[in-house]
């Protein structure tokens, strides 16, 4: 498997946001969806990375009062991106699905 | 400050500047959207979390390269080399002005400090191990050196200095020397008169010279009791003598008439062991007997000792606080056998002085005046290193934008500094070069025209040292100014910096060119009121009234054969006379032992009965008062008929006559006792007004002017008056006494106010120095003020566009440029004015004839930088006025 957790993360939240995707966006899309704080710094060094590698791509979006006038930097997750995430939850897909019960039940045992 | 606002300040320092605008955005967006969620402390939280999280990530991620990075090799560096140099073309005018600016302190700093060098610090030419020897000098109740002396008990007589050698063991070697100038010739040739010294003792031995051929004079050879008649020349007198590289040992010389046998050549260069010393032959102490024509008796008499200063060598072992504390022990012991001079022996305290550098006598003086030397130049060079430092400043504004294209074009922050570091070693190279050049011009000007009038000039070199500490300050300054915007590159943001290329720049380093110009322009002050004030010191020196008019009055200095007065000699004395005055162009002669402004021969005088007062004995010929223009206390010409002076009678002068009789009008008819070479007793037939000396311009002069009845000793001063005095005139008055005295060495001529540059040669030379350098520093300043008022009207074109297109006048906008060069120019002129009073304090005990606070000399100065500060200002005032409102707003 290629992907780190983080670009996990990043390529669901891009997936998720669809052409509205960028750095504040993405990082709340992380924070909200499974309460990890995620720095701007960090989101762009892996989206770059990811871009280098294909999966995701970039453009120039448009400015807004709250962003002090400054532009956006909007992303995209590419067919490769998509296969490479797809490919990861299959996996992860199978191998939870047959001790998802057992989980379920360690879980209650220590709670 | 808004939340916001800190974060973007926070963001532009921490943050790389590649992604720095999204990555800020995103910052600013989570903030203000967790403010209004949650609040303003955690949002505050949250933002500083991200952003110390950002800038940590940023570090340890490698930089993602924006173009494949080149190989570094020695193309690029001449890539670089030949971009810097490209400069030059595109900006002649900043390149000309920093170059200037730096060479000019560089090379006053080389000169002045080479000066110094020069003067005080630099071994005496010819001694070996310079430090291991020094100067005995034996100091009297007031501080003064009583080495040697006459008529009053001064000095140290050859039998105690004898007791010295012998009882001073930790002393290993002690000489000394005295002054008196010989007639030298070769073959029957016509005599050349050659500064001379006696030498007693270990001289040589303590001064360490060897010889260039054949020995130096040793203790054994310069007793009493050795042959008197050898000496030690010096190379360039040989050179002279017998023709370069000469044979000179064992060949005689004639000495005053006397046969001597020069026994060594002394190394080229060597002078005696003063620096001002001109020696180019030494004799033994006794020869003065034979040479000078002085009593064996006299020699050896405490009365009028021979020996100017000491010179020791202590053993290697030696302090000098034990060396005084011995010296002064034996000179308690000679004390106790010597009744009479018993209080005086015991006053004298020993004082050692290591270091054949400077002598005693002048040491101090030079140590004062080249630290105050010292301390302009100082000011000199920070007023430079500031004043390149704006300019500095000033361009890397400038070129901001460019590098901050370059940076984002990606140019790494390393190659940027590279670059910038070729220009400045371009520019800091050409300072130096040129600092070097300006500081052998000045070298060239001291000894090619003289200009300062100092002697020494002749043998002042450079010193390594002091080249590269100027260089070093002049190149530093250069690229710590030029190179540490360089360094900084890194932390351009793309956007701002664009937007500041067009001239804008940061408040703080707004305020800090602002008080760089102030500094500038207090410092530049500071030395300007010292150099007025030093300039009309000097100017009050030389226009003194001496009570004799000079001007135009030529001298020549005649020395007559043998040392006694002779009919014949007298008779020359007055045939030399008449033919002067029957040059053309001369208007009258006469004749006196000594100079117009003396000091003549000092003796006692006062009424029958009374305590005699010491006065200054001056013999002259009866037209001497007519031709120097002397006035009566009353203030009518003193006219002296030739046959109502003759022996018995004499003239004082007025603060001499006042002295002895309360009044000058009482004086007149008086008898006066006087007591010079014998006691003689004087009708005074006249009073002169005030009399002063170049010397001592502020202290009255107690002369008594006696008849000149022929040549009582060897020489006499000769006078005339020219109109005018040409060198024509004085070559022709030279003639005609070498026509009459053709056994003797060609009189020295000259102008009798010849002396007054050699007494005031001290004062000038520090008035124009400081003049100078003050004139520079005020260049420098207004260079200073010039570049950072319109540095701020470039930074305020759109201001000054928007005030223009609403209407403002002329008039407001110069008042707008007024008031910002006014209030650098205010607190630099009251920061100036503080300074130059406390210049003036130093300065006072050099001053004569003006206050230290003299009002018109700090209100001139104020009114002049005025006119400085103005003209400083004209040029940017009327770019102001030039503003384009439409250009200006347009191109936004």
């Amino acid at each position: 498997m290629s992907l780190g957790d983080l670009e996990q993360l990043v390529l669901l939240a891009l997936a998720r946001l669809g052409r509205e995707a960028y750095g504040a966006a993405i990082a709340v899309e992380i924070e909200e969806g499974v309460g990890r704080a995620v720095t701007p710094g960090a989101l762009y060094t892996v989206l770059e990375r990811m871009a280098a590698k294909g999966y995701v791509e970039s453009w120039i979006g448009d400015s807004t009062p709250e962003r002090g006038g400054r532009k956006r930097k909007m992303y995209r997750i590419l067919p490769l991106g998509a296969r490479e995430l797809s490919t990861w939850y299959s996996g992860v897909s199978a191998m939870a699905s047959t001790v998802l019960d057992d989980l379920d039940d360690l879980a209650r045992e220590e709670g | 400050m808004s939340g916001p606002a800190w974060l973007s300040w926070l963001a532009d320092r921490l943050l790389p500047l590649a992604g720095r605008e999204f990555i800020l955005g995103d910052l600013l967006e989570l903030h203000h959207r967790r403010q209004e969620e949650k609040g303003a402390a955690y949002a505050t939280y949250c933002a500083l979390r991200d952003l110390v999280g950002s800038a940590v990530n940023a570090r340890r991620a490698p930089e993602p390269p924006m173009r494949p990075k080149r190989r570094e090799s020695l193309w690029s560096g001449l890539h670089d080399l030949r971009a810097a140099s490209r400069m030059f073309a595109r900006e002649p005018g900043f390149v000309l002005v920093t170059v200037l600016t730096l060479s000019l302190g560089a090379g006053a700093a080389i000169a002045v400090f080479s000066m110094a060098n020069t003067l005080a610090l630099r071994p005496v030419p010819g001694v070996i191990d310079p430090h291991r020897g020094g100067y005995l000098t034996l100091l009297d109740a007031d501080g003064v050196s009583s080495t040697s002396g006459f008529v009053d008990p001064k000095g140290l007589a050859t039998l105690d200095f004898d007791r010295l050698r012998e009882e001073a063991t930790l002393l290993e070697h002690v000489g000394s020397f005295g002054n008196s100038p010989v007639n030298v010739s070769v073959g029957g040739e016509r005599p050349r008169s050659v500064s001379a010294g006696s030498v007693y003792g270990a001289f040589f031995e303590a001064l360490g010279t060897r010889p260039l051929e054949g020995r130096v004079l040793t203790a054994a050879d310069v007793g009493f009791d050795a042959d008197p008649l050898v000496v030690v020349i010096a190379a360039e007198l040989r050179d002279e003598l017998f023709g370069p590289g000469g044979a000179a040992v064992g060949r005689t010389l004639i000495a005053n008439g006397v046969p001597v046998e020069v026994v060594g050549v002394t190394p080229y260069g060597f002078r005696g062991a003063l620096r001002r010393s001109t020696h180019q032959l030494w004799y033994p102490y006794p020869a003065l007997v034979e040479l000078i024509g002085f009593g064996r008796e006299r020699l050896l008499d405490r009365y009028s000792t021979m020996h100017d200063e000491l010179v020791v060598r202590p053993r290697p072992d030696a302090t000098p606080d034990a060396i005084e504390a011995q010296v002064a022990g034996v000179l308690n012991g000679i004390a106790n056998e010597y009744e009479l001079d018993r209080d005086y022996l015991r006053g004298l305290t020993p004082r050692l002085f290591m270091g054949f550098t400077t002598g005693p006598g002048w040491r101090g003086r030079a140590v004062k005046l080249l630290s105050l030397l010292a301390g302009a130049v100082m000011l000199v060079l920070i007023v430079t290193c500031a004043n390149a430092a704006n300019l500095m400043l000033f361009r890397n504004a400038r070129w901001r934008g460019r590098t901050a294209v370059r940076r984002a074009l990606g140019a790494s922050t390393g190659r940027i500094a590279r670059t910038r570091l070729f220009e400045c070693l371009i520019l800091a190279l050409a300072a130096c070069g040129s600092g070097v050049l300006v500081a052998h011009g000045v070298y060239r000007a001291f000894r090619t025209h003289d200009i300062l009038r100092v002697p020494v000039f002749e043998t002042f070199v450079f010193d390594g040292r002091i080249v590269a500490f100027a260089l070093a300050l002049s190149g530093g300054t250069t690229l710590l100014f030029g190179l540490l915007p360089a360094l900084w590159a890194g932390r351009f943001s793309l956007a701002p910096a664009l937007k500041a290329s067009g001239g804008k720049e940061t408040r703080s380093r707004a305020r800090l060119r602002w008080w760089m110009a102030a500094g500038q322009i207090a410092l530049s002050l500071t030395l300007l009121i010292g150099g007025v004030l030093l300039t009309r010191s000097t100017h009050n020196l030389f226009s003194v009234d001496t009570g004799m008019r000079v001007a135009e009055v030529g001298e020549v200095y005649v020395e007559f054969p043998g040392d006694q007065h002779t009919e014949a000699s007298e008779a020359l004395g007055h045939h030399m006379l008449e033919s002067l005055r029957a040059l053309p162009g001369v208007s009258g002669a006469a004749a006196a032992l000594y100079g117009p402004h003396g000091p003549g021969m000092y003796g006692r005088a006062g009424l029958p009965g009374q305590d005699p007062v010491e006065a200054e004995f001056q013999t002259v010929t009866a037209g001497y008062f007519e031709l120097l223009g002397v006035k009566d206390w009353k203030g009518d010409p003193i006219v002296v008929e030739p046959e109502e002076w003759r022996t018995g009678v004499a003239l004082l002068s007025e603060s001499l006559a006042t002295r002895l009789f309360g009044d000058a009008d009482r004086a007149i008819g008086q008898k006066l006792s006087t007591r010079m070479l014998g006691e003689e007793d004087v009708q005074i037939v006249g009073v002169t007004g005030a009399l002063r000396r170049p010397s001592r311009p502020d202290v009255d002069r107690d002369a008594i002017f006696i008849p000149w009845d022929g040549p009582i000793f060897s020489h006499a001063s000769l006078l005339y008056r020219g109109r005018p005095l040409t060198d024509q005139l004085v070559s022709e008055a030279s003639a005609v006494a070498a026509e009459a005295l053709p056994l003797m060495p060609i009189p020295t001529t000259g102008a009798a106010s010849d002396d007054m540059d050699a007494y005031h040669a001290e004062s000038r030379l520090l008035g124009r120095l400081v003049a100078m350098l003050s004139g520079l520093a005020t260049g420098m300043a207004a260079i200073g003020l010039y570049g950072v008022t319109s540095f701020a009207i470039a930074g305020r074109q759109r201001e000054l566009g928007i005030r223009v297109a609403m209407g403002a006048g002329r008039t407001s906008i110069v008042g707008l440029v007024s008031r910002f060069c006014g209030s650098i120019v205010v607190v630099g002129v009251v920061s100036g004015l503080l300074g130059g009073a406390l210049f003036s304090m130093v300065l006072r005990s050099r001053l004569f004839g003006i206050a230290p606070f003299d009002a018109s000399a700090y209100l001139g100065t104020c009114l002049a930088f005025a006119v400085v500060a103005v003209l400083a200002c004209w040029a940017p005032t009327r770019r102001a006025l030039a503003v384009d409102p439409v250009r200006v707003l347009g191109a936004e």
